[in-house]
C-alpha cells in the first residue's frame, strides 16, 4: 500500500542543479544581463533551459516545437529583464511563459496534427518502443497512454505532466497555473481518474 | 472514520505524495478497512506505473539535446535582437505628441468629448419634443392624421353652434331677428364651402350630412332675405321642425365632443 514515490523523481538531478543558484544568483545575473552582459544571460539559459525544455517536450512530445517553444521562453525573458520582480520565484515566472507558450503551439498544432496523423501508420506516430520496453504485438502501451493524456482537458494534461515528468509539487504548480494548490489536488485527481477511464478498455488488452 | 467521498479525491495526492502527515494517516486507516477504495487506488495505482512508460521518451529525449549548443543559439539570438531592434510595427507618420504624464489626461478628455456627443445625439434625436420652435418639424403620419380630424371636429361643432343660433332666430317669434340670421346664414353658406373637403376627409359622413342641411335650409332662407314675410317664415320653421334639424344638431354636437381627439 505504499505509494508510488518514485514517479517524477527521474529529473531530480535535472532539479538539483537549477537550485544550485541562490535567489541572490539570479538576481545578480539579471541585473548583469540587463547592462548587457551577454555571458550573464547566457548563464540564465544554461541554467533553466533544461527545466522549460522538459515541460515543452513533455506537453508538446515535438522536438522541433519544444525547441521553439525554449527559445522563444528566453526571448520573451530577456525583452522583459525590467519587469522581473526581486524577490518573485524566478523559474516559476520563465515557466509560466513556457506554459502559456506551450499552450499556444498545443491549440495551433493539435487539432492539424491529429488530422495529419490519421493518415500515418501507427509506428510513424511515436518512434519504436527500446528493446527493453516493447510489449507483445497488439498492445503499446506507450502510444496508447500518449494518446489518452492527448484527450485531457487542458489543464488537467498540465496539471499532469508537470507532476509526473517534470517532478514539481502541487505547489509549485500551483504557482506556474496561478491557482490554488486545492485546485491542482482536483485537476491531478480528475486526470487520473480520466486517464484510467480512458485507457481500461486498453488495459483489457494488456498482457 | 472518515467517509469514502472524502477520501477518494485524496487518493491522487496520496499515491503522489503530496498529502500532509494527518490525512496520510486518515487515508491508510480507512483503506486498511474499505475494499472499494482500496480497488479505487489500485486503479489508479496502476495509471500511475503506466505514466512511467512515458518517462523513458522524455529521458532520452533529454539525454539527445546539446544543451550547451542551445544556449548558445539563444544567446546569439537574443542579442543579435538586442544590436538590430525590431523595426515599428505601428503606423509610419502617427505619433500621439503629449508628455507622458498627461497621456491619460488627454485621452479621457477626448473620451469624455465623444461620450458627450453620443449623448447629445442620442437626447435630441428622440423626436421633436424639445426642438426649439421654428427648427425642422417631424411628425408621423398617424400623428397628422389625428390633428387634421381635431380641426375639422372643431370646426364642425363650431358651425353647428353658430347654424343653431340662426335656425332658433328663424324658428323664433321675433321677425327682426330672423331677418338678421338671414346675414349670417350667408357667412356660414361661405365657411360651409371650406369645411366640405374636411368633413369628406375626416370621413364625418353624419355630419355631413346634417350640415348639408342645414346649407340648403340657409340658401332658401338667403333667397327669401329680402322680403320674409310670415307665411315664409313659418314654411322655414316647418321645415327645421319637419326634420328634427335642432334636435339633430344637438345630437351630433354632443358626439362630436364627446370624440374629442
Amino acid at each position: 500500500m505504499n505509494p508510488v514515490a518514485g514517479v517524477g523523481a527521474t529529473y531530480s538531478a535535472v532539479m538539483e542543479r537549477a537550485q544550485v543558484f541562490q535567489r541572490e544568483d539570479i538576481s545578480r545575473l539579471l541585473e548583469k544581463a540587463r547592462t548587457g552582459d551577454r555571458q550573464a544571460f547566457r548563464t540564465l539559459v544554461v541554467m533553466h533551459q533544461q527545466r522549460v525544455y522538459l515541460l515543452a517536450y513533455s506537453l508538446l512530445r515535438n522536438r522541433e516545437d519544444a525547441t521553439d517553444v525554449v527559445q522563444e521562453t528566453f526571448m520573451r525573458l530577456f525583452q522583459k529583464l525590467d519587469a522581473y520582480e526581486p524577490g518573485k520565484n524566478f523559474q516559476g515566472w520563465l515557466l509560466q511563459i513556457a506554459k502559456n507558450l506551450c499552450i499556444d503551439y498545443y491549440r495551433k498544432n493539435y487539432g492539424r496534427r491529429r488530422e495529419h496523423q490519421s493518415d500515418m501508420s501507427l509506428q510513424d506516430i511515436d518512434p519504436p518502443a527500446p528493446p527493453g520496453d516493447s510489449s507483445p504485438a497488439g498492445f503499446d502501451l506507450r502510444q496508447a497512454f500518449s494518446r489518452a493524456l492527448a484527450r485531457l482537458g487542458e489543464r488537467q494534461r498540465l496539471v499532469f505532466v508537470m507532476k509526473h515528468y517534470n517532478g514539481l509539487d502541487y505547489r509549485e504548480i500551483a504557482e506556474v497555473l496561478d491557482i490554488s494548490t486545492g485546485t491542482v489536488k482536483s485537476l491531478h485527481f480528475k486526470a487520473v481518474r480520466n486517464l484510467r477511464a480512458l485507457l481500461s478498455p486498453q488495459l483489457g488488452m494488456k498482457p | 472514520m472518515i467517509k469514502c467521498r472524502s477520501v477518494r479525491p485524496e487518493l491522487a495526492a496520496f499515491l503522489s505524495g503530496e498529502l500532509e502527515e494527518g490525512a496520510k494517516r486518515k487515508t491508510r486507516e480507512h483503506l486498511e478497512s474499505c475494499p472499494a477504495c482500496n480497488r479505487e487506488m489500485s486503479g489508479l495505482r496502476e495509471v500511475l506505473g503506466d505514466a512511467r512508460t512515458l518517462e523513458t521518451d522524455i529521458e532520452r529525449e533529454m539525454a539527445s539535446v546539446d544543451w550547451d549548443a542551445q544556449a548558445e543559439r539563444i544567446a546569439s539570438a537574443a542579442w543579435e535582437k538586442r544590436t538590430r531592434p525590431e523595426l515599428r510595427t505601428g503606423r509610419p507618420g502617427f505619433r500621439f505628441f503629449a508628455p507622458a504624464g498627461l497621456r491619460p489626461v488627454i485621452v479621457g478628455a477626448v473620451m469624455g468629448a465623444v461620450l458627450g456627443a453620443l449623448a447629445v445625439f442620442l437626447i435630441l434625436g428622440r423626436g421633436p419634443a424639445d426642438r426649439p420652435a421654428g427648427d425642422r418639424y417631424f411628425a408621423s403620419a398617424g400623428f397628422l392624421e389625428r390633428v387634421d380630424l381635431e380641426i375639422a371636429r372643431r370646426e364642425t361643432l363650431e358651425y353647428l353652434e353658430k347654424s343653431q343660433y340662426v335656425l332658433l332666430d328663424i324658428v323664433g317669434p321675433d321677425a327682426g331677428a330672423s331677418r338678421a340670421a338671414a346675414a349670417r346664414a350667408r357667412e356660414l353658406l361661405a365657411k360651409k364651402k371650406f369645411l366640405n373637403p374636411e368633413l369628406d376627409k375626416a370621413r364625418m359622413a353624419k355630419a355631413r350630412e346634417i350640415c348639408d342641411q342645414i346649407e340648403l335650409l340657409f340658401y332658401q332662407l338667403v333667397d327669401l332675405n329680402s322680403s320674409l314675410s310670415d307665411a315664409q317664415r313659418a314654411e322655414l320653421r316647418s321645415l327645421v321642425e319637419g326634420k328634427d334639424l335642432l334636435l339633430k344638431i344637438r345630437l351630433l354636437k354632443k358626439e362630436l365632443q364627446e370624440s374629442e381627439v
